[in-house]
């Protein structure tokens, strides 16, 4: 039939006008850097920086084992680094997860006027600059600074802590930065939460302790995936917390590479490392993917039909 | 019969953001036999379901106790009391499929799955749900949502079930089937439901008793036709269905009754009242309990007047009355054929006559 | 070289982005230079004198100032790399020749600065500052400090300690101490002195430019730090020293180079002139603190600067002052190495 013939290409055209800005942006600004840093990782790194036009596969050898020779060897002390890197991520991860979860529930419980006050005060330090915030925490967590002065002070130790510069350091760091990240996801889902389901849990028989294990934490599972994940990548890669707060004694990968393409002048050795993130990255996405397409399937359950 | 259910002088307040309180619970008190259908009934804001959730144990009582099965539960937490309850919107758990839904209660208590998997197949044939057991919340139309809560309810055998307004979600075919239903399904678990509607139709077609509830209080508490028949106060009176209410003043006080002054001057003949001599009342006529013919009865009340507005609702005629002294008067008439003509139109002249037994007083005062 | 902190990179470089391309009329002169690396005076004074206006744009390492030159079209007219960065930047072709050498008042310039092996007779730049690496301490922390091994004996004592966040510059420690050239490209020199500084790993708190403060307030006993350490000596004098390590140290040079596409290069020129005279080289060093090549400036500085020995050392102690040369692959064996000391803990 002609007329619905038109109508659906009338259709076809609207939606293409309409997804042709977003495809035209993420085709400039995130297909084309990221084709450069494919391209670049197997390629030989110039003398000065830059590239030079030959392929070259000792970058990733470098990190995975094949490469041997005056300039590039395997060590696996770049693995070491992203491990270690992984494991910095995960506590930050946990550690915000702790903090935001009663937070938000606590949040959530609040009048709306007080509600946004709160959900304000979140997103607060977003006003000021980051790398001011992060030699705040210098002052904070030093020997001389305030934390250690206010717990010799109410007696709770009797010599300064030895904070600054070390992996707890850092881990404060990157879960201070990324906590508005971690509550806002977290939230959402939890502000979601029908109070209804708590209250039918306890009916039925259920402690708090199985009402939170058995329904609150299955139901507002999204958020904290969500939230997980927001907060793990950054982290993975960050560099600037460990150069302030740890010092630059813990190197994480993020400091590897902002490394190879500054000082060390090696552009490929560092496209191959962010590659290597951004593999782990994209694993951990498809797994979060896969997880959400199940929990798409119930997440209007709790909807009523109305007829 | 000791009650199943036995709340004692129940008292909650609330403060509002204000800073004042309100009484949401003063001083209520109600027993309910095992195997009863007890429905709550009141406008929003009476109490009812504050009534029901301190039952269940989601609120605290400030004063008063409640007691099930001769134990007291006042300060027991929810989880431990021996009831369920049917949620408003179900709180059916999104996560889980229907079977796992159902076998929650079990789950929770430890039971073994061979018994679960038992237990759980059983409710779910109760209620006409066998064989959806794998299925998602959301793949359940509305009814088949309200039978999984009431199968997640009643799979751990409580001794009372609390329903929360189950029915106010549905459409009203639906839920005419699911009253139905869940009458056949009280009297085939054979325990006491508790049930909060403000539906008055509702309550009074479902229960064994219905609680009329307003400010906090309960203001009468009787089998449904008690509560139609003999309300015993105004509010109770036009609360369930629809009334005239003439004003009256108790002229003669007797063992065997009283006789009323009614405003326009006619006397009516009470079959007894509480109320006190000189004292001014109303009297409660229903609109199905005013005739079109003058019957033998020498006391029947007589009301001469004009048709303002006429109603054709299928089998009778809702009809208003102005009668000759300006008295309102709303009659549910099935007249004879060969009348229609004389009532159907606005304007026309029409007597109609009450008989003594369909008069009932009632006070104005409410219960405080 | 005040500050190199590459987290500031970031921030400047928006700023640069934000200023260059506006300043390219005539009467302009772009300037791009590290951070707090010349005294605002000295602009102030040439644009009295000329009616040039004078933009500056600041980085933080000569690679960051490499990449954004490699990329064209920067709009900047006069750079100030290090030696080493000098030679590079004359290999890829992107200086411009002044003749500075040929200038009346180049006499007044030291021929030992004229150091870029690539320039030899100064045909391209004019030798501007130079300082050493050494050490900043605490005096309320401790006593008295003269070597690098005190650094480490400091540290192993139980006191905190800082170095470099630098492959080159730390790595060079190890170098001096095992009396091997900062400029080897030998593998088992470079990865002893890598182990030197692995040794004393366990005491070095940190790897960070962000010192002063923490020195200062006594949280770190001790830094490896720059000679412009000497400024915040000079504000707090009861408090901290600063000194050039008995077994040598290393020293560092930057030198002003006119860009080959420098839309401005006549007043560049000028500029370079204008720097020439001892009076206005003196002027800089006053606010810096570091070392000009300027023989004449030299008699016009301070004499609380000309007489500190750790800005301008006797001869024997200049002799112990190692400068960087350029390690083309080499450097890598720097970096592999630095990775292996940020992990080996």
């Amino acid at each position: 039939m002609v007329g619905r013939d038109t109508s659906q290409g009338r259709k076809m055209l609207s939606l293409l006008g309409l997804l042709a800005p977003p495809t035209v942006f993420l085709g400039v600004f995130f297909i084309t850097p990221l084709a450069i840093m494919v391209i670049y990782s197997f390629l030989e790194p110039g003398l000065y920086g830059g590239v030079v036009w030959n392929f070259y596969d000792l970058n990733y050898g470098r990190i995975l084992g094949w490469a041997d020779t005056r300039y590039e060897k395997f060590d696996p002390v770049y693995l070491t680094i992203f491990l270690r890197s992984v494991r910095l991520a995960l506590t930050t991860v946990l550690l915000s997860l702790v903090i935001c979860y009663p937070a938000a529930f606590w949040i959530s419980r609040m009048p709306q006027g007080r509600k946004n006050f709160f959900l304000f005060l979140i997103t607060l330090p977003f006003f000021v600059s980051l790398v001011v915030r992060l030699f705040a925490w210098v002052l904070i967590l030093r020997p001389t600074g305030f934390l250690n002065q206010a717990l010799m002070e109410i007696g709770m130790i009797a010599e300064p802590l030895n904070l600054i510069f070390t992996d707890t350091a850092v881990v404060i760091g990157m879960t201070y930065v990324f906590i508005p990240f971690m509550f806002l996801p977290l939230y959402a889902s939890i502000e979601k939460l029908d109070m209804s389901l708590v209250e039918a849990s306890a009916d039925l028989g259920a402690t708090r302790l199985q009402t939170f294990r058995r329904i609150i934490l299955p139901v507002t599972l999204p958020g904290i995936v969500g939230g997980s994940i927001i907060v793990f990548i950054p982290s993975l890669g960050n560099f600037i917390v460990p150069s302030v707060l740890g010092g630059a004694k813990v190197m994480m990968i993020g400091n590897l590479i902002e490394q190879q393409f500054l000082s060390a002048r090696n552009w490929p050795f560092g496209s191959a490392l962010g590659m290597m993130v951004m593999a782990a990255v994209l694993l951990l996405l498809m797994i979060y993917v896969r997880m959400m397409t199940r929990e798409e399937e119930y997440s209007t359950a709790a909807k009523v039909k109305e007829s | 019969m000791s009650p199943i259910l036995s709340v004692k002088d129940a008292t909650k307040r609330y403060s509002t953001p204000e800073g004042g309180t309100i009484t949401a619970l003063d001083g209520v008190s109600l027993d309910v036999q095992p195997n009863e259908f007890v429905t709550l009934l009141g406008p929003s804001g009476c109490g009812k379901t504050t009534l029901l959730r301190t039952i269940s144990g989601f609120e605290d009582l400030e004063g008063g106790s409640i007691e099930i099965d001769g134990a007291t539960v006042t300060h027991l937490p929810a989880h431990r009391r021996p009831v369920n309850t049917v949620f408003q919107r179900y709180a059916l758990f999104p996560h889980l499929s229907i079977a796992r839904n159902v076998a929650y209660s079990l789950e929770v208590a430890g039971l073994k799955r061979a018994e679960i998997g038992s237990r759980v197949g059983e409710m779910l044939e109760l209620v006409g749900l066998d064989g959806f057991g794998d299925r998602k919340i959301n793949q359940l139309s509305g009814g088949q949502q309200q039978r999984v809560a009431l199968a997640r309810s009643l799979v751990a055998r409580p001794k009372i079930l609390l329903l929360d307004e189950p029915l106010s979600a549905l459409d009203k075919n639906l839920r005419q089937k699911m009253q139905q239903e869940l009458k056949t399904l009280q009297e085939e678990v054979g325990i006491a439901f508790v049930f909060v509607t403000h539906d008055q139709e509702e309550a009074l077609t479902m229960s064994d008793r219905v609680a009329v509830l307003s400010d906090g209080k309960i203001q009468q508490f009787g089998t449904p036709e008690d509560l139609y028949r003999r309300p015993r106060n105004e509010f109770v009176a036009r609360f369930l269905g629809a009334g005239n209410l003439l004003g009256a003043t108790v002229s003669e006080c007797k063992d065997a009754g009283a006789i009323a002054l009614l405003e326009s001057g006619q006397v009516a003949h009470l079959p007894s009242t509480d109320a006190a001599c000189g004292e001014k009342i109303k009297l409660l006529i229903r609109p199905e309990d005013v005739r079109m013919d003058c019957t033998k009865d020498a006391g029947a009340l007589r009301f001469e007047g004009t048709v303002r507005q006429v109603l054709f609702v299928g089998t009778d005629y809702i009809v208003h009355i102005e009668t000759d002294d300006g008295t309102e008067l709303k009659a549910t008439l099935r007249p004879r054929a060969e009348d229609r003509g004389a009532i159907t139109a606005p304007g026309a002249r029409i007597t109609l006559f009450v008989q003594q037994e369909a008069l009932h007083p009632v006070t104005s005062a409410k219960v405080a | 070289m005040i500050e190199r902190t590459a987290i500031r990179t970031a921030a400047v470089s928006v700023a640069a982005l934000a200023t260059t391309t506006v300043a390219q009329a005539e009467g302009e002169l772009n300037l791009y230079n590290w951070g707090d690396y010349i005294n605002p005076a000295v602009l102030t004074a040439f644009t009295e004198e000329t009616g040039i206006e004078v933009n500056l744009d600041t980085y933080g390492s000569n690679e960051e100032m490499l990449a954004k030159i490699q990329a064209g079209a920067s709009g900047y007219d006069i750079v100030f790399p290090s030696v080493h960065m000098h030679d590079i930047m004359y290999q890829l072709g992107l200086l411009a020749k002044t003749d500075i050498g040929q200038s009346e008042n180049f006499s007044n310039i030291d021929p030992q600065f004229i150091r870029a092996e690539t320039d030899p007779n100064a045909e391209y730049c004019l030798p501007y500052a130079w300082g050493n690496v050494g050490v900043v301490y605490n005096k309320t922390k401790v006593e008295e400090m003269s070597s690098w091994a005190d650094l480490f004996d400091l540290a192993a004592s139980g006191e905190k300690i800082v170095l470099l966040d630098d492959p080159r510059e730390t790595i060079g420690i190890g170098h001096i101490m095992n009396g091997t050239s900062v400029n080897s490209t030998d593998e088992a020199e470079v990865v002893a002195a890598a182990d030197v500084i692995k040794e004393n790993l366990e005491n070095v708190s940190a790897f960070s430019y962000d010192s002063i403060p923490l020195v200062t307030s006594g949280d770190v006993a001790a830094a490896h730090w720059y000679v412009g350490a000497n400024i915040f000596v000079q504000q707090n004098p009861d408090v901290l020293a600063y000194y050039i390590p008995s077994e040598g140290a290393t020293m560092y040079q930057e030198d002003m180079c006119v860009l080959k596409d420098a839309p401005n290069a006549d007043n560049a020129k000028a500029f370079m002139e204008f720097y020439l005279r001892p009076e206005i080289a003196a002027l800089n060093v006053e606010q810096q603190m570091n070392g000009t090549p300027n023989i004449p400036a030299q008699e016009l500085i301070p004499d609380e600067i000309a007489e500190n020995k750790s800005i301008y050392p006797d001869a024997e102690t200049l002799e112990k002052l190692q400068i960087f040369v350029d390690l083309g692959q080499d450097l890598r064996l720097y970096n592999r190495e630095w990775t292996a000391i940020k992990t080996a803990q």
